[in-house]
């Protein structure tokens, strides 16, 4: 186990990013650039509730299938887990897990293995990690991710009123990760820089993770409706949703911590000193119920509204306004190096107390032109894990073939494309979708291809 | 971030390698220790006046006194950390010889404790040169480490000494010879082909 600790803590670290910035599992979006195109989409209905009254386009009436090439991948390139192996490599495991297996991982990053070399003397020492540098986060990570696997509810049509919405049954796990390094200890790491004398090297980290599940009600409707809503392109509508939720929280943990090691003058000074003075603390707060007393609660609100007009549908929508969750059987624990024993002390500070956790606010803007032949699409999301833009286009260039293509910055601010084509026979179709991505700790780009059967 | 950070603590020199370790320990290759042992010598003891008159020709004798038997500190945790497969040991450095003519023979001795490097008669490294009259001559001189020397980085310390030896031959004795010697480098480039998370 003690082999595999540096993997679990970068595990710890990179995953929830990993997920955060999984892209979808619809080749045609892939292909758009990672674009929502329809109210089928998860980002619109999870983070818009007026989409939950909007008539879909009748060129949207469709089911796609998405065949999971990647569980092949999977089992056939299932990464080396013996650390004793000539083919293990950590960072090649954490690539392959935070990457999505439903898509075919096309091309993989690479993993770094160009190793290290360090120069030590009295009164420098430099440690080159080479092409490792690249995982070295120069302005820290905030990541993280809100997951809702799946919805138990109803709806109810109102008519001229819209619909309402119940969801009876909707579970949540929500992370969120905040690691920094100061700039000297960036400067070792990242550029090779020789740690001075004297200096202060310190690392941060805040980790929450949250879970249990939520219930409510959304009502969204019709401001104005002109025909069908736009359905076929013509006429069109305004609709505005809202919804409360209220969270019930099945635990959460936290761990807040902090690591500063000062250098010594000179670094590497006589016999019997030490090189570095440290100090490490971390704040360890967790809590679950120990009975319906103590379920974790809050509640949170969700706005939203879209225009369609003709070919054109504009969306805006807000979710988890207000949301923050109260736990009353917070237990905390103090950890820290103990200086006489250069052990690690964690002792309970306090039990049974009252905290409250944060719910990030999700907020998405979006833009649909559908014509007869050609669609565009663009959205700009913020969510857990960060901000993130898509875009892209289709165009049937001739009825059984559409082309597609489209960009994106990802969450990390990274540049990233999407390609690919759609073959329609009869009410029979398939997609192919290509979306390079950074879901790996390297800079270096990965693709993942995905394929789908759509029935029309 | 909640905690306060008021003093510092001592803690081990393990925490240098464990904290660079653990965000580097998960990428495979190889890894290359540039040790620079001249750092850790004290200055004086880089650099010596010698003056000799050799009553005999053909039998080394001491010259100078350059490093006498001194520790130099490693990266603790080092030698748990990673097995040293290969090694190299480098010495360098110059005579400026004024009087006399005369072979020197360098010696660079390697041990785990101060005892060992003193009683050693088995150098790592040893270097020649010719020595003549107003003569400024570099020496230098790379030697690869054998399994045991390896297994002395593998420690917390090291210990070094070095030793300059003179012979005449030739010249009718007794022979004076004088001048300054200086040690200009001795390091070790250590390498190892595994990876560290194995350990």
């Amino acid at each position: 186990m003690r082999r595999l600790v540096p993997v679990l803590l970068i595990l710890a670290v990179f995953l929830p990013q990993g997920n955060a910035m999984a892209q979808g599992y619809d080749a045609r979006g892939m292909a758009m650039g990672g674009v929502s195109l329809s109210q089928n989409s998860g980002r619109l209905y999870r983070v818009n509730p007026a989409y939950k009254a909007v008539p879909p386009r009748v060129a949207e009436h469709s089911i796609s299938i998405p065949i999971p090439l990647g569980l092949i991948q999977f089992i056939q390139d299932f990464p080396e887990l013996d650390p004793d192996s000539e083919d293990f490599s950590a960072i090649g495991i954490i690539n392959f897990i935070s990457n999505i297996p439903w898509a075919w991982e096309f091309k993989r990053p690479r993993d770094p293995k160009e190793g290290m070399e360090i120069w030590l003397g009295q009164d420098h020492l430099v440690i080159d990690l080479k092409d490792a540098q690249e995982i070295i986060p120069r302005e820290g990570y905030t990541i993280g991710g809100m997951g809702h696997p799946f919805d138990l509810g109803f709806k109810i049509p109102l008519g001229t009123a819209g619909l309402v919405h119940f969801s009876l049954f909707r579970p949540f796990l929500s992370t969120e990760i905040d690691f920094g390094l100061n700039d000297e200890l960036v400067g070792v790491l990242a550029d090779a820089d020789s740690i001075a004398p004297s200096t202060d090297y310190a690392a941060s980290s805040d980790a929450l993770m949250q879970a249990g599940v939520t219930s409510g009600v959304t009502w969204a409707l019709p401001l104005w409706l002109d025909g069908n809503g736009g359905t076929n392109g013509q006429g069109g509508g305004f609709w505005v949703g809202a919804g409360f939720r209220h969270y019930f929280g099945g635990g959460y943990v936290r761990l807040d911590g902090d690591l500063v090691l000062h250098s010594g003058d000179p670094i590497f000074a006589t016999a019997g000193a030490d090189t570095f003075d440290a100090e490490f603390h971390a704040d360890y707060y967790r809590a679950w119920p120990n009975d319906l007393a103590t379920v974790g609660y809050g509640n949170a609100l969700d706005l939203g509204a879209v225009f369609r007009r003709g070919r054109l549908e504009l969306g805006a929508g807000v979710a988890d306004i207000f949301a923050d969750i109260t736990w009353n059987n917070t237990q905390l624990d103090h950890s820290y190096l103990d200086p006489d024993f250069n052990e690690i002390i964690t002792e309970n500070v306090a039990e049974h107390f009252t905290t409250t956790t944060d719910i990030p606010v999700s907020w998405l803007l979006n833009v649909i032109w559908h014509g007869d032949r050609l669609v565009l699409a663009a959205n700009a999301i913020d969510q857990p894990g960060g901000f993130s833009m898509h875009g892209g286009a289709e165009f049937w260039a001739i009825p059984w073939l559409a082309l597609r293509g489209g960009a994106s910055m990802d969450q990390r601010n990274r540049a990233q494309a999407g390609w690919g084509v759609g073959v329609k026979v009869g009410s029979f179709g398939i997609d192919l979708g290509f979306q390079t991505h950074n879901l790996g700790l390297t800079d270096e780009r990965g693709v993942s291809m995905g394929l789908a059967v759509t029935l029309y | 971030m909640g905690s306060s950070m008021q003093t510092f603590h001592r803690w081990s020199r393990r925490l240098a390698l464990v904290l660079v370790l653990s965000l580097a320990a998960c990428a495979g290759g190889q890894i290359i220790l540039n040790l620079d042992i001249l750092s850790f010598l004290d200055e004086e003891d880089l650099d010596a006046h010698y003056e000799a008159e050799f009553p005999v020709t053909g039998i080394w004798l001491p010259l100078a006194g350059l490093v006498p038997p001194t520790e130099v500190k490693l990266m603790e945790g080092l030698g748990t950390a990673s097995i040293l497969q290969e090694g190299v040991l480098t010495v360098e450095g110059i005579f400026d010889n004024e009087l006399g003519q005369a072979s020197t023979r360098i010696e660079v001795y390697l041990g785990e404790t101060a005892e060992e490097v003193s009683a050693s008669l088995q150098p790592v490294v040893t270097v020649y040169a010719d020595l003549q009259d107003s003569t400024v001559t570099p020496f230098s001189a790379s030697a690869d480490l054998d399994e045991e020397a390896l297994d002395l980085f593998g420690n917390n310390q090291v210990w070094v000494r070095l030793d300059v030896f003179a012979r005449v031959d030739g010249s009718t004795p007794p022979v004076q010879v004088a001048g300054d010697v200086a040690l200009t480098t001795l390091k070790a480039r250590l390498l190892s082909e595994e990876d560290l998370i194995r350990k």
